[in-house]
């Protein structure tokens, strides 16, 4: 199964991505670069949905709910950034601990 | 040979993402994450995943990362000389970066030590799915087996998906309209 690599490597690297995300939400002072850890995160979720989901060939749930993930956090990005732009617009920063209003 | 090529993707797949979160520039750290998401998909090829890996490139590579310049690019004016006034400001989570680095290490500890205690390869479910022929072998046709999933075991998630994309095109739309027209 999978190609001879133990599924235990899959799991690794997926591991990896999801502290490198972690590490990126907590320091990024650019509210861009912490998208792009929530994006790893996101992405470390959908290679282990893809990993277990090698062994499904019937239901193939895994690899549907990877796609599913994918839709999500596409759509995800979209509305984000609108609002980055919006708040960038108002606040001339999207550093995220300069944002300490919500009125319009 | 194979094994070689994943482990060479992985590599890349892990160092690239390592830099994308320490880059300083954040032109460049885009590009990298492009690289990253790349090699993740050569990944989903090694688990039997080809639809997935192209849908990956297709919406990460192709819609996100050109979205993500386009609002780096609106948000920042100085994009190659950016700011960095690191000094006497709050951060979002009140973390300095020794702080985030040692809670990321133990979180990526503790899940390893949770990958090998939970020994995944004698799962009980995986042995079952060898041993009824349940796993893929490669000589499947995985777009085929997920369009007849799509239209009967998960059409209700498809559905919800398609309001949900509604949803957001709508909002998307909505926020970022031109406000206060004349």
């Amino acid at each position: 199964m999978l190609n001879g690599i133990p599924l235990e490597h899959f799991l690794y690297i997926s591991t990896a991505l999801f502290c490198c995300g972690l590490f990126a939400v907590l320091t990024r002072r650019n509210a861009v670069m912490v998208l792009i850890g929530i994006e790893l995160m996101i992405n470390a979720a959908i290679l282990n949905f893809v990993s277990f989901g090698a062994f499904d060939k019937i239901k193939n749930g895994g690899q549907m709910f990877a796609i599913f993930g994918i839709v999500l956090a596409a759509a995800g990005v979209a509305v984000a950034l609108a609002i980055i732009l919006n708040v960038y617009k108002h606040f001339k920063t999207i550093d995220p601990s300069a944002i300490d209003e919500m009125k319009g | 040979m194979l094994k070689t090529a994943f482990y060479i993707l992985a590599v890349i797949t892990v160092l690239s993402a390592m830099y994308v979160v320490v880059c300083k520039n954040l032109a460049r750290a885009v590009f990298v994450f492009f690289a990253t998401l790349f090699c993740l998909a050569g990944i989903y090829v090694f688990a039997f995943a080809d639809f997935v890996a192209i849908t990956q490139i297709m919406v990460y590579v192709g819609g996100i990362v050109v979205l993500m310049l386009f609002g780096i690019m609106l948000s920042n004016r100085q994009l190659l000389n950016f700011l960095v006034d690191e000094k006497n400001e709050t951060r979002f989570f009140s973390l300095n970066k020794t702080g985030a680095f040692l809670l990321s290490a133990t979180v990526f500890i503790g899940l390893i030590r949770m990958i090998t205690m939970a020994n995944v390869a004698n799962l009980k479910w995986l042995k079952d799915a060898v041993s009824s022929q349940q796993y893929y072998t490669g000589f499947e046709n995985s777009p085929q087996i997920i369009g007849v999933q799509t239209m009967t075991n998960y059409l209700l998630p498809f559905e919800a998906a398609s309001v949900y994309l509604l949803a957001v095109l709508i909002g998307a739309a909505y926020l970022a309209r031109k406000k206060k027209i004349g």
